[in-house]
């Protein structure tokens, strides 16, 4: 039997730009992709990570992570370069690999009494969070600002960066009994509810990520059904088509969670009736989600204290 | 119409952005249009939970897509192996990669000759009438990790397609595709030349769509 935390994150309206160290000429791009037929902004899963293990370095909640960001070399500094999934909480949750080519593939150990299982196949752990791709809620429509660096000019010193005035939408799966430490999933949720800090100019400090909208579901279910449900017209965000899958029961209502900005509009109402959990807050739901995660997997109320 | 019994079944399968990384591709990570069978043999594992990938070896799967994903390019970062030393900068470097986005197909699942009981599309029946019965971990994915597939549904029996391409086996087709994936180096690697069909209304997958997951 296995639970599964799915969830689908709304960020707040904001201004990104992105200085990733690519450009093209003197413009510093914005990474797009075709979506629905327009040409819209995105941001790396793997940004998203780099933000929630930054998180749990400096949230102040003892957590200890085997990747430390030192900002005064802009680098990472190892605790344990073999890795620790017991004690760090970062290779636990998203997992790490050792770059040495396996010499078995790890389902492919024979499993034969009294032989030993082939070395060399244990210094890789597949994330247990796996986190998508950011992606706008509105199409990029080319906007610039143009900038020129301070002190002395060169020939170098004016450029251009591309912002794009939007909203994001990223889901995430989450199986905790595949965690060393089930608990981690408080910590998780915790993370990817206050997240701050997501690419951006000077790396990671332009862009706010915490959810202004939120939806989450507990469940057996495989699949998500959740992903990439938020569509924005004339500045209003809606979720029909998860409307429509609670509506036709493809969702189970009780499974739930929806919280934020998107509980003000009328149709949440019906979501409501039907028996989805609904939030107005981003806090509030996450503590009522806790509870329920801590019920079914028995985890010490203790975590619940943080 | 689709005719389903205890030895088929056919799944509805949403992605929303994936990237099927052609075998052949180094440092331009191209993708293929279409998710190989390879790939799809192993996100049904995934769902079932099993990790002996030989387990339902013998399975014939069909694939016809029901939308044209749109393909777009990115630069990430990708790791390789050039120093030991694990945090060397040069162990990683930007490149491109392609994706598609709006990724929805059918795949279509035969008992074929797997000799397992119970056999690959039993134990998908089994897995979708009780989810909780099953133990299996991570999100579903087609592809990479982040590539989380957001909806699979078993399809009636009286299930009528519409607008589907199907991918079907033919010497001269100009895909070349992966049934069977060795990750340790590539000399166990089969692949199998297809081509997509024109749109059809055929909603039951013809004999040439059909392909035997195997070793050789």
């Amino acid at each position: 039997m296995s639970f599964h935390l799915f969830g689908n994150i709304l960020t707040g309206y904001g201004t990104a730009a992105n200085n990733r160290g690519e450009n093209e000429g003197n413009i510093t791009t914005l990474q797009k992709i075709l979506w629905k037929g327009e040409v819209h902004t995105t941001v790396s899963s793997e940004a998203i990570r780099w933000a929630l293990r930054y998180y749990w370095q400096t949230a102040g909640n003892d957590y200890q992570v085997n990747r430390r960001w030192d900002d005064d070399i802009n680098d990472n500094i190892w605790q344990n370069e073999n890795f620790d999934d017991i004690t760090f909480i970062d290779d636990d949750v998203l997992g790490f690999m050792r770059a040495e080519g396996a010499k078995v593939e790890a389902s492919d150990e024979p499993k034969q009494k009294g032989k030993k299982a082939p070395k060399g196949t244990t210094t890789a752990k597949r994330g247990v969070l796996e986190v998508t791709r950011a992606v706008s809620t509105t199409p990029f429509s080319g906007d610039l600002t143009f900038n020129s660096a301070s002190g002395k000019k060169g020939r170098t010193s004016l450029y251009g960066t591309e912002v794009h005035a939007t909203r994001y939408q990223y889901g995430f799966a989450l199986t905790p009994e595949r965690l060393k430490d089930k608990s981690r999933i408080i910590a998780v949720l915790d993370g990817l509810s206050s997240l701050g800090e997501v690419a951006g100019n000077h790396s990671r400090f332009l862009y706010d990520f915490s959810p202004e909208s939120l939806v989450l579901r507990w469940t057996h279910d495989f699949s998500p059904r959740i992903l990439y449900c938020y569509e924005e017209n004339d500045t209003e965000v809606s979720i029909k088509e998860l409307i429509r899958k609670v509506r036709n029961q493809d969702i189970e209502p009780q499974e739930l969670w929806i919280a934020g900005e998107i509980t003000e509009y009328d149709e949440i109402k019906e979501l409501k009736q039907l028996g989805v959990n609904v939030f107005p807050g981003i806090k509030l739901a996450i503590q009522s989600m806790k509870e329920v995660i801590v019920r079914d997997l028995q985890l010490p109320q203790l975590e619940l204290i943080r | 119409m689709m005719k389903t019994s205890e030895k088929i079944l056919a799944l509805e399968v949403e992605i929303p952005i994936a990237s099927f990384r052609q075998s052949r591709a180094r440092e331009y990570a191209e993708t293929y249009p279409v998710p190989p069978p390879s790939t799809v043999y192993g996100m049904l594992l995934s769902i079932i939970g099993e990790m002996d990938r030989y387990k339902h070896c013998g399975t014939r799967l069909a694939i016809a897509m029901l939308s044209q994903p749109q393909k777009s390019t990115v630069i990430r970062t990708f790791r390789r192996f050039k120093k030991k030393d694990i945090h060397d900068a040069s162990n990683a470097r930007p490149d491109y990669q392609e994706l598609l986005t709006d990724i929805r197909f059918i795949a279509w699942v035969d008992i074929g000759e797997d000799n397992s009981q119970p056999a690959l599309p039993q134990r998908l029946k089994i897995a979708f009438n009780d989810p909780a019965a099953i133990n299996r971990f991570g999100g579903i994915c087609l592809g990479e990790s982040r590539d989380l597939v957001n909806s699979i549904n078993i399809l009636p029996e009286n299930y009528q397609g519409e607008s589907l391409q199907w991918l079907v086996k033919d010497e001269d087709g100009l895909l070349t595709l992966p049934y069977w994936v060795d990750h340790v180096g590539s000399k166990g690697t089969r692949w199998q030349r297809y081509l997509m069909l024109e749109t059809s209304n055929q909603s039951y997958p013809p004999e040439s769509a059909w392909t035997i997951i195997k070793t050789n």
